[in-house]
């Protein structure tokens, strides 16, 4: 627990911005998968990271936080729990634990999303907080957040609330395309909510409008505005984009084309946002998935030998290894 | 100009540290060339043609000059990009963009908080040290990504690479997942390490087969538009000689040119592959003249 401590302080650079995680939590980590699309495989991939953590020996909480399309529970083969979100949010029950049902897999909890509730989609400020900072008090070393399509501030801020955060896309333009959508609000999110940036957190907020009156159409854009408004604030604007490192995982791939793409995104975000991401791994495309789909039963445990167990390992193991160290200091 | 990422230097283009070695420089320029290729998918929606075609430029002077030895010291020297054989004086150049260049495909980003972050760290590639098991690498199918993904034994030979340093503290996830394995990163086609593997097997090979042809161009990823954009070899030929489809070949005459342009681009021994394989081309056709004369009679 001390190590947590003290990494939060290391990486933070404002104390202020530590105040909040000064307190020992017991979570070591926050793993987001996201993408922008619907159909590309969040839940599947969220639910199969925290089967394939808990079968490691860890303690994880898979938490459904598709807000109104919530099926995580399907993936892992549970029936919808009784308790959900919505309880937590209408303050039906005390605590977010009892939200926490078990997966009939040791060590792996569920927590899931809200399904009927109007309005818990749109989701406010406040119980947006609570559930954060509950979140981080439950009795885990992990969570998965199995995050919605879109590129909703929600979603975008549980992305960002993530330790690890995964940009998953298909080899295919419409899903290229929203990934980049997703990428790009969550890139514009996170500099308008960093207090480094707070002096031009008008120029971000423009920069989010698409028709904005300063022709603000790029990242490029933004930072050559900035750099006017005040080079050193150019210089924070990079810094911070430099700490935004979002992974990337391509699923269905069939073809070392489709495999390959990975890699162009990453060198294309590169360019494009100035961004540093990590292509941690891609999933063949393997027509066990729909058939465990079907079966409502988890893809790891129904087709133990299917080739994604092991690529699911990989992926993990190399999170772990290499960026099991993480901490955001966002929030 | 839309893009963020102005590079400094060729090296920043071609996302490669100033010490890469040819191999690595080879294969990060495949590698980044085919991002910003016409039909590559990954700049939907984002970057247009315009932007591309530029690049594209940047990127061939960028390897023109770096895959060149005589080239590549000028281009040090007067960037100051060469560690250790700078000049004196280091050029402003060489200092500004050091203290954020670690990226992190490197070194995690609390690697260098201890550090000097002044200090270039070159990257740890990891083909490097595992290069001992190649043999059984290479056999793993047609598909040059193979080996990337390949599970081995070794048991924890590699952790120190992606391991920051040992007194950064660290609250290390408890523990790994039940079926130990190496983190392997994954790795692109192009990749060193891929080469390393296909040059063991192009020493060896004697028949120069069509799927042997193929494997080297996957290996070394070239697709078939590039390599008939160089060869002027129409792509249907291309794949008749690559599946030894010796009915749609044209006669051994422009075979043997056909096979002489394929390997050169390949950079393969073009006179032993295109005897080898004109020399079966014309052994087939002369057993099927045979069974054509035996079937009249």
């Amino acid at each position: 627990m001390d190590g947590s401590v003290k990494a939060t302080l290391k990486e933070g650079q404002n104390p202020f911005e530590t105040l909040t995680s000064v307190q020992p939590t017991r979570v070591k980590q926050v793993w987001a998968v996201g993408g922008g699309k619907g159909g590309i495989g969040k839940s599947l991939l969220a639910s199969s990271l925290a089967i394939t953590l808990a079968r490691g020996g860890n303690k994880v909480v898979a938490v459904d936080l598709d807000l109104g399309g919530a099926n995580l529970h399907t993936a892992m083969g549970v029936d919808l729990p009784v308790q959900t979100l919505s309880d937590f949010f209408a303050n039906r029950v005390q605590n977010l634990e009892d939200c926490a049902v078990p997966t009939g897999i040791k060590d792996l909890q569920i927590i899931s999303g809200a399904q009927d509730a109007v309005g818990v989609a749109d989701l406010g400020h406040m119980p947006k907080v609570r559930l954060l900072e509950k979140l981080k008090e439950l009795d885990a070393d992990f969570l998965v957040l199995d995050l919605g399509a879109g590129t909703s501030f929600n979603t975008l801020d549980f992305f960002l609330y993530a330790d690890i955060g995964m940009v998953t896309l298909l080899p295919e333009p419409t899903s290229i395309e929203n990934a980049y959508r997703f990428i790009k609000s969550a890139y514009y999110r996170r500099m308008s909510l960093s207090r480094h940036l707070t002096p031009i957190r008008h120029l971000i907020e423009m920069a989010m409008d698409a028709k904005n009156p300063r022709g603000i159409r790029s990242p490029a854009d933004l930072f050559r505005e900035v750099n006017n408004y005040s080079p050193e604030m150019g210089l924070r604007l990079k810094e911070e984009i430099e700490k935004f490192r979002p992974k990337l995982i391509v699923n269905q791939a069939r073809t070392q084309t489709d495999i390959d793409i990975g890699f162009s995104v990453k060198t294309v975000c590169k360019k494009y946002f100035g961004l540093e991401m990590d292509y941690v791994g891609y999933l063949d495309y393997d027509s066990a998935v729909w058939q465990s789909v079907r079966r409502k039963r988890p893809l790891l445990l129904e087709f133990p030998n299917s080739k994604l167990v092991s690529s699911m390992d990989r992926i993990v193991q190399y999170l772990i290894k290499r960026h099991g160290h993480l901490r955001t200091d966002l929030f | 100009m839309m893009l963020l990422d102005e590079e400094r230097t060729f090296y920043d283009l071609l996302e490669v540290s100033p010490d890469a070695s040819p191999g690595e420089i080879r294969s990060a320029y495949l590698r980044v060339k085919a991002a910003y290729r016409k039909d590559s998918v990954a700049l939907y929606s984002l970057i247009d043609e315009s932007e591309t075609t530029e690049l594209l430029k940047k990127i061939e002077e960028a390897f023109h000059v770096l895959s060149q030895p005589e080239l590549r010291r000028e281009y040090d020297t007067r960037h100051g990009t060469l560690l250790g054989a700078a000049p004196e004086p280091a050029p402003v150049q060489a200092k500004a963009p050091a203290p954020n260049v670690v990226s992190i495909d490197r070194m995690p980003p609390m690697d260098h908080s201890a550090s000097d972050p002044s200090i270039l760290i070159p990257p740890t590639t990891d083909f490097e040290r595992r290069g001992t098991d190649l043999s059984s690498r290479v056999q793993h199918g047609p598909s040059a990504f193979g080996p990337a993904f390949d599970t081995t034994n070794e048991a924890h030979e590699s952790d120190s690479i992606f391991n920051p340093a040992p007194e950064a503290p660290r609250p290390a996830p408890v523990a790994a997942p039940a079926r130990t394995e190496n983190p392997i990163p994954i790795r692109h086609p192009s990749d060193a390490f891929n080469e390393q593997a296909i040059v063991q097997e192009v020493q060896s090979e004697q028949e120069w087969r069509g799927p042997f042809l193929r494997k080297v161009r996957e290996a070394r990823n070239v697709p078939l538009e590039e390599l008939s954009d160089y060869t002027k070899i129409s792509k249907s030929y291309l794949i008749a000689i690559e599946e030894e489809n010796y009915a749609r070949l044209p006669a051994p005459v422009y075979l043997r040119g056909f096979i002489t342009q394929m390997a050169k681009y390949l950079r393969l021994p073009h006179e032993k592959v295109s005897q080898a394989y004109v020399a079966r081309f014309n052994a087939a056709m002369a057993e099927r003249e045979k069974q054509k004369r035996s079937g009249l009679r």
